[in-house]
């Protein structure tokens, strides 16, 4: 019988006899081997390298990517590229998360519910096809092709030049670039008479005036000016002058940094002009020889912009106008370069003409260590479209952005207008807008009117890869590959100075249910038939690319980069390539590039160089660069709020991966507050410390903000980062910050018609907090 | 307390020197890290005392009012101390020194006392307060060579030591036991795109590094403590050399604030 | 209490410690590797290692198992591999027939299940333990490469790693001492 005795003699038998058995070892073990399952583990497998290059925002950046079991892991900088060598961008190095994150769009999809409310169902891509090509093909031969809208996000490359292609063929006027550098193109157009390429040929500059271009923030190509950064301080020791209000990543690192009144570079640059031109600095070959208009562009100077004047202006003191001045007109190879921020911030075209006759009064264009101008192949490729008579019926037809016409004849694309034009029913309704690689919904100033302008659109096609604020607003979403499922054109890149031509190649097979929106042009194209059918013979993007590259071949110029070359603009290139066949081959891997570029003359009508632009006094607008001031002074909004760039954020198509996020300093981003930078003694100013809590008002709404502390503000001067605020998107991103676009003043230069935002009136109000007592 | 030996290493010790007059504070190197190591990333990253981060950007100034203001970068990650307070202090023999100069991190054994962090100086070791995150379908890009952490342990910069371990078996295959210069770096040396960072053995007379460290203008992150850090700086700007430091006493006076 | 019950003896002792001892070795030693703990498996596919490595196959081990040119082991072989002789049957066995029509045919990986399967938190190199410690490949797999059937492959139900050949890091370390090996942490843990 069990006693109570003999059930505690058994229990503890019991017990003595499990720890002599495997038991309690057997189970410790496993225990720790069940940690190994907690986590997440990458599984292993066969290392294997591809190649490929990443276009995102400014990037051009050669890859190597590292698979396991072509499974990518890793993006690293690729040394067979000659703009990085082997160095990488944030961006593309995080860009494996936008690949394989949760805002990928997985299918065709199409709109059910109210717009804007991001509710889609999936849908067959090939009744996706057959319904945008039939409404294509409905409008076309209804006659209303012009009110076919294509917005291009990218706006270069051979893709841009398909779309634009695509647009001429199909009979509408309508192309339009987003965000688009007009300044640049149209100021070498007037001064030069040229219609390409500009590049800036840092490298061998010996001194850089930066009027407020974040160069190592993602102006021009990120890696490229990081990889001259490094080239510059371990080579000449060349001096790099920065003008900004704020002491930026790019100040930090220039030898000189001079805050200057935010929007006032133009006045600067004719300041500088002063003193060359007066003490008779100038370059006086190439000002007699090749320059148009001198005398009137040295009257216009030495009449308004004396130092004195120029420091009224611009703040900055007359002595250091005198001496950067001197310096900049000792140096051999002198360069002054424009583009403010990452290049998204737009300039005027008289403050792009101002900054560029400093050039000019050197004598340093086309020529090394100055600023040149040549043709891309993406400029030279494209054959003679066949015109029907539709098409050159919509060649008289005025653009919805009034680019172009009577009222601004310069420029070729007005973003901003458009939106406003469409949702105050302008001109004529627009019935099909094609979005590629835009996410006008988000960084175009004041969104808001964009959403309009979409709502009242009857059939928005977007083709994003990412559930962005655009995508919310469209009627069929046709989403693109990811660039590491894609073939992709590589073509030079802003203000590069030699031409290149790549061809990125899928590195992966698409993970989603996407299709190539190059493919997708080409097949609406042959669906629609005729003429565009002609215009666009390509069966797919492939095909083109070849074609492309054929054409590369014939110019036999350039070699194929096959090692990695530690100064390629330097070489001379002979072709390295004996076959087209060979040339494809050689290309999946390295890159065509071409630092023997021949430049192109100056072909004005004068056939010189125009300080006086002969094309301007015909439209009769000011011929001579000027400073026209961007703001008035505001009583109610004492504070001028500018808008920055960040190479840490992501700001246009493309979103911060998290890691960016991640990355982010704290003095960003607090939890969903962003912080605005003031110098302390404007918070003295105010009443108000770091972190501090505080309504941030323009003429164009409000946003509740934080205010940090920085010396390196000018003081009366609120900096806010572009990028942030995002309403679409994953928990990563969405609802951190505020999206500065939704409060920039938009001021557009009166002859041109081209709007920028880098000056707002703005005021700061403390927020008294309620409660305050409690929770300290 | 038993006493320390001094630490002598192998035929190998890896530096890592980093000129700051270079470094334009972009961040690939933080990414590079971030996705080489599988780093967990949650939703909101704003408050970085909780955040895993192996590498971070320090921002120095001059000290000076505007416009004399002037900024530096100061990329950190662990130093790999010859003399590493974090190993002295280890409870669990979860971290030590190896022959190579790497200050190791077992993340199983690890049991989150923490004390190693109080321990560094440098603020090079972080927590996890949770288990690793990662937004939803990215786990398909994570490194099979390195392995995720689980909640309640440390970790910290490994010098990419799995790339240590491709690095040796290729060379093994070829019947080496050596590496050469630039077979083995780290994955934030590889991605910088100034060339900030050089990472080598310093022990190779023919090695970048070796010739680096010599620099009258190199320097290492408070040395007053006697620490030994394997990572060197080099800055030609004499502020640089002298704020580098401060920095750390006024971050020490903010996190016991918080 | 009675005197009786006081005395007692041993008895309940001695059979609650056989009773335990028993219970423990026969279901948690993995001698005999029963449920509930453990499970066993066999292969997807049953290869015969002798039938390949014979006179009239002729392959080598090194045919499929080998050091890629990075360093890195192999492994167990990928489905390529087998293709490129079995694409068509090369024999009468049901077995071939089966693999063919189960994987080959629908270009499917073998989900073979691996003996050797170690924690993810190590790393371990085949080179240096046999190019450099100059190993052989028995000492560890046994005679594996000699069997005309795969083992059957067992495992725990609650760790679910294969049983007869994880390791501990005692393990590691014992040889690694008798060997008078590296063994600082970042030796083999990743």
């Amino acid at each position: 019988m069990l006693t109570r005795r003999g059930f505690l003699q058994f229990i503890v038998g019991g017990a003595i006899g499990t720890l002599f058995s495997p038991l309690p070892w057997r189970m410790a073990d496993e225990l720790a081997l069940c940690t190994q399952w907690w986590t997440p583990q990458g599984p292993k497998g066969r290392e294997s390298w591809d190649y490929s290059w990443c276009q995102l925002g400014s990037d051009v950046v050669g890859l190597k990517v590292r698979k396991i079991d072509g499974r990518i892991v890793k993006l690293e900088g690729s040394p067979l590229d000659p703009i990085g060598r082997g160095g990488i961008s944030p961006l593309s190095a995080s860009s494996l998360q936008l690949f394989y994150g949760p805002t990928r769009i997985r299918g065709a999809k199409k709109r059910v519910g109210q717009k804007g409310k991001g509710k889609f169902e999936d849908i067959e891509w090939s009744s996706a096809l057959k319904m945008l090509t039939s409404k294509l093909k409905e409008l076309r031969e209804t006659g209303q092709s012009h009110t076919v809208v294509c917005i291009d996000g990218r706006g270069r490359g051979i893709m841009s030049g398909l779309i634009r292609r695509f647009c001429r063929a199909y009979g509408t006027p309508n192309y339009i670039q987003i965000p688009s550098d007009e300044a640049t193109p149209l100021a070498i157009r007037l001064m030069q008479g040229h219609q390409g390429r500009v590049g800036f040929d840092i490298e061998r500059a010996d001194y850089i005036l930066s009027f407020g271009s974040q160069l190592f923030e993602g102006w021009g190509t990120p890696v490229r000016m990081m990889a001259a950064y490094r080239c510059l301080k371990e080579g000449q020791q060349t001096k790099i002058v920065q003008f900004e209000p704020r002491l930026s990543e790019t100040a930090a690192k220039a030898d000189e940094w001079l805050p200057i009144k935010p929007g006032t570079e133009a006045a600067l640059a004719l300041g500088l002009a002063y003193v060359i031109i007066k003490e008779g600095l100038y370059n006086k070959a190439f000002i007699e020889e090749r320059s148009f208009g001198f005398d009137a562009f040295k009257d216009m100077v030495l009449e308004r912009y004396k130092p004195e004047a120029v420091e009224d202006i611009t703040g900055i003191a007359k002595e250091d106008i005198l001496r950067i001045a001197h310096e900049f007109a000792k140096a051999k190879r002198p360069i002054a370069v424009w583009g403010r921020g990452k290049g998204d911030i737009p300039s005027g075209l008289y403050e792009v003409m101002a900054i560029h006759s400093l050039n000019a009064l050197m004598g340093n264009i086309n020529r090394g260590g100055g600023v040149v101008s040549f043709k891309d192949i993406s400029d030279t490729f494209w054959p003679e479209v066949p015109l029907d008579e539709v098409a050159k019926n919509a060649q008289n037809i005025e653009r919805i952005d009034d680019a172009g016409t009577e009222r601004y004849p310069l420029v070729t694309n007005l973003a901003h207008r458009f939106a406003e034009n469409i949702s105050s029913d302008r001109h004529y309704p627009v019935n099909v807008l094609m979005i590629f690689e835009a996410n006008p919904c988000y960084c175009l100033p004041h969104p808001e009117i964009m959403e309009k302008a979409l709502k009242k659109i009857p059939l928005v096609v977007n083709f994003s890869s990412f559930m962005d604020e655009t995508s919310l607003f469209s009627d069929l979403i046709l989403p693109n590959h990811f660039y590491l499922e894609a073939w992709e054109d590589v073509t030079t890149p802003p203000y590069l100075q030699y031409p290149i031509f790549g061809v990125s190649r899928p590195v992966s097979r698409p993970l989603y249910k996407t299709q190539h929106t190059g493919d997708i042009f080409l097949k609406v194209a042959q669906g629609i038939g005729g003429a565009v059918a002609s215009a666009l013979p390509w069966g797919d993007f492939k095909t083109l690319l070849k074609d492309v590259a054929k054409r590369v071949y014939e110019t036999r110029e350039g070699t194929i980069i096959e090692n990695p070359i530690s100064r390629p603009w330097e070489i001379k290139a002979s072709p390295n390539y004996g076959s087209p066949d060979e040339m494809w081959e050689k290309l999946g891997k390295g890159i065509w590039f071409n630092p023997n570029v021949k430049f192109e003359d100056f072909k004005t009508p004068t056939g010189k160089f125009e300080f006086y632009s002969k094309k301007l006094e015909d439209l009769k607008l000011p011929a001579l660069p000027q400073f026209v001031p961007w703001e008035e002074g505001h009583s109610e909004f004492p504070l001028t709020l500018i808008p920055y760039e960040k190479l840490m954020i992501a700001n246009d198509y493309i979103a911060n991966p998290p890691y960016m996020m991640k990355a982010l300093e704290e003095t960003v981003l607090k939890h969903n507050d962003i912080f605005v930078e003031i110098h302390p003694f404007t918070a003295t100013h105010l009443g108000v410390n770091e972190g501090d809590l505080v309504l941030l008002k323009t003429p164009f709404g409000s946003a509740r903000v934080r205010v940090h502390l920085y010396e390196g503000m000018m003081p009366g001067v609120v900096g806010i980062p572009l990028g942030l605020g995002h309403k679409a998107y994953d928990e990563y991103l969405k609802g951190k910050g505020i999206n500065a676009y939704n409060i920039v003043a938009v001021r557009e230069e009166k002859a041109t018609g081209i709007a920028t935002w880098v000056v707002t009136p703005a005021n700061l109000i403390k927020i008294k907090r309620k409660g305050h007592e409690t929770r300290a | 307390m038993k006493h320390e030996h001094k630490y002598k290493s192998g035929p190998e010790k890896y530096v890592m020197v980093i000129d700051i007059d270079k470094c334009t504070g972009c961040g690939a190197c933080v990414i590079a890290c971030a996705v080489e190591n599988n780093l967990p990333v949650r939703t909101d990253e704003t408050r970085k005392l909780l955040s895993v981060d192996w590498l971070v950007i320090y921002k120095i100034t001059n000290g000076k009012p505007f416009p004399k203001t002037r900024i530096a970068y100061i990329p950190r990650g662990c130093m790999h101390c010859d003399n590493p307070m974090c190993v002295h202090v280890c409870p669990a023999s979860a971290t030590d020194k190896d022959d190579k100069g790497v200050v190791s991190q077992i993340y199983p054994r690890c049991f989150g006392c923490r004390y190693c962090m109080a321990a560094c100086p440098y603020h090079a070791r972080v927590f996890n307060w949770w288990d690793p995150t990662f937004p939803k379908g990215t786990e398909r890009g994570l490194n099979p060579d390195v392995s995720t952490r689980m909640r309640g342990v440390v970790e910290k910069c490994s010098f990419c030591n799995h790339r240590y371990q491709r690095a040796k078996e290729k060379a093994m295959l070829e019947g080496r036991t050596t590496l050469r210069d630039g077979e083995y770096i780290t994955a934030c040396a590889e991605a910088c795109p100034t060339g900030a960072i050089t990472f080598g053995n310093v022990k190779d007379p023919n090695s970048k590094v070796s010739k680096l460290v010599k620099s009258p203008y190199a320097f290492r992150l408070l040395e007053k403590f006697g620490t030994e850090p394997s990572v060197y700086y080099i800055s030609r700007q004499e502020w640089v050399r002298r704020e580098a430091d401060r920095y750390f006493e006024e971050k020490a006076k903010k996190i016991s604030k918080e | 209490m009675s005197e009786e019950e006081k005395k007692g003896g041993w008895g309940a002792f001695i059979l609650g410690f056989i009773l335990a001892f028993l219970v423990g070795w026969y279901f948690f030693s993995n001698w005999f590797a029963v449920p509930p703990l453990y499970g066993k498996l066999e292969q997807p596919v049953a290869f015969d290692h002798v039938k390949h490595t014979s006179e009239d196959v002729g392959c080598s081990c090194e045919d499929c198992h080998y050091f890629r040119d990075d360093g890195t082991w192999s492994g167990v072989p990928r489905l390529e591999k087998c293709i490129e002789c079995h694409e068509e049957p090369q024999g009468e066995s049901p077995e071939e027939r089966k693999f063919i029509e189960e994987y080959v045919e629908p270009g499917k990986e073998i989900p073979w299940l691996i003996y050797s399967r170690q924690p993810k938190n190590v790393f371990f190199s085949h080179v240096a333990h046999i190019k450099i410690a100059n190993m052989r490949c028995e000492e560890c797999h046994g005679k594996l490469g000699h069997t005309r059937k795969p083992p059957v492959y067992v495992y725990s139900r609650v760790s679910r790693y294969p049983q007869h050949t994880v390791m501990v890091m005692e393990e590691c370390i014992d040889c690694h001492n008798k060997h008078k090996a590296k063994k600082y942490c970042f030796t083999c843990h990743k």
